[in-house]
């Protein structure tokens, strides 16, 4: 048998004997800049639903973890029972896949506004719990269990990394400078270090009836400090509508903080969550920037990277709005 | 230039109600990329429709707050490498005051919808 999935039968093969078979095959349209197959794997008389995900656009100034790494970090998460697709394998040259890896499938519900939609008010609250709960997991994870994060540019400096982002796209915008001096002038004080996820907001992570059940999304992951992950949950961005409940449309925020140090967690400042909600608006308005520079310079074309484009005035708005007091 | 009707601003809005029309009927990815394309004429069409007042209050206001006399964009070039060389920090409310009048009028072209109440036309 031959198809489009050749190349993740062998890969499976390879590592499974050549009785491992693939069914059952779904892929995703809207994958971005990732191939994503969704496929049941049975060998040794046994079933289990994978996911396979392949970069197949890779430019050098792209700022995401590569797919190894995101590997080993999830592996690490994973190892110490955070709730994250189990990594199953990872993609090597005999493969001639280019870079990937295969996890487990994990079921549920990802969209904001359909999860906003099934829940009531506990079970929001449950799912904001549920949130502190896997970062105080992670946060509380031995540092020197992820030595392969320390040479990343986010882990040394990540706001000096977004103000080198920034630059590299060339283009004025007063409210990001705006945004800039102000952490430069209100900087964060050092805090312990610790594995964060560094994309954590609603919309990546899977949500079923019961609460939280898997963090997704790591090409963000790095050493930093606990309240990035926070700071980033409330970026307004990330609210998807509900904006007066700041964690993640889902909770206000001392009822989660109180989670989060129940759970093992550091106590949280929240100075210093504001600190890195405001660096998050500042990091979202970059990536709109980089989307518009991506279309308009580097050839990587499309309505949808134009829109980003211009959206980034929106986020602007919010982090000014934020800035001026006017927004919390 | 003379111009036959319809203005340009019909045009815009023409076909962005072909693609609101159309939109619906596709499927996947092609139908979100519809809605974008919609929601990218309407910025057209209000780009053209604001941009000309905006752009003549920004240059004053720019002026006024700089005292200077230049092209816009050599005016946001300057404030941008004064506020990360620290020479507004103290006139703080002042730049923030600016800035987000001027981002207030980028939204009003991109989103209007997105505005808080105290800052939407009435």
């Amino acid at each position: 048998m031959s198809d489009e999935v050749d190349d993740i039968r062998r890969a499976v093969r390879r590592r499974f004997g050549n009785d491992a078979e693939i069914e059952n095959i779904v892929i995703p349209t809207l994958g971005g800049v990732n191939r994503t197959v969704l496929f049941d794997l049975t060998h040794g008389g046994s079933t289990r639903r994978l996911v396979s995900r392949q970069e197949t656009y890779s430019a050098e100034d792209n700022p995401f973890l590569p797919a190894t790494l995101q590997f080993k970090v999830m592996k690490v998460a994973f190892d110490e029972g955070v709730p994250v697709p189990e990594p199953v394998f990872e993609y090597d040259e005999a493969d001639g896949m280019g870079n990937g890896f295969v996890t487990g499938f994990v079921a549920g519900e990802t969209m904001p506004q359909r999860i906003f939609r099934a829940v009531d008010t506990d079970a929001r609250l449950k799912i904001a719990t549920d949130l502190a709960g896997l970062l105080a997991k992670l946060h509380t994870i031995d540092v020197a269990k992820a030595p392969f994060l320390e040479s990343i540019p986010d882990s040394k400096d990540i706001v000096g990394n977004y103000l080198n982002l920034f630059d590299s796209y060339a283009e004025a915008h007063p409210a990001i400078e705006l945004g800039f001096r102000w952490l430069e002038r209100n900087k964060a004080p050092a805090a312990r270090r610790c594995i964060v996820h560094g994309d954590f907001r609603t919309g990546n992570f899977m949500v079923g009836p019961e609460g939280v059940r898997a963090a997704l999304d790591w090409e963000c992951a790095h050493i930093g400090q606990g309240p990035e992950d926070f700071g980033w949950l409330c970026v307004r961005s990330w609210r998807f509508g509900q904006v007066d409940l700041p964690v993640g449309g889902f909770a206000e925020r001392a009822p989660v903080y109180a989670a989060y140090e129940a759970a093992g967690g550091d106590r949280i400042d929240p100075e210093i969550v504001r600190f890195w909600e405001i660096f998050g608006l500042v990091r979202w308005a970059i990536y709109n920037v980089m989307q518009a520079f991506a279309h308009v310079e580097r050839g990587r074309r499309g309505v949808a990277f134009a829109a980003m484009g211009r959206n980034t005035s929106l986020v602007e708005y919010e982090l000014l709005m934020t800035l001026a007091g006017h927004y919390h | 230039m003379s111009q036959d009707r319809p203005s340009i601003n019909d045009l815009l809005l023409t076909v962005q109600k072909f693609l609101d029309d159309t939109g619906p009927t596709l499927s996947g990815e092609a139908k979100y990329h519809a809605q974008v394309s919609s929601y990218l004429l309407g910025i057209c069409e209000r780009e053209l429709r604001l941009a000309g007042d905006f752009d003549r209050k920004e240059v004053a206001a720019l002026s006024a707050f700089l005292k200077s006399e230049a092209p816009l964009p050599e005016m946001t070039e300057a404030l941008c490498s004064n506020i990360r060389a620290g020479k507004l920090d103290d006139r703080w409310d002042e730049l923030l005051d600016l800035v987000l009048k001027q981002t207030i009028d980028k939204v009003k072209v991109v989103r209007p919808g997105h505005l808080a109440p105290m800052h939407r036309d009435a």
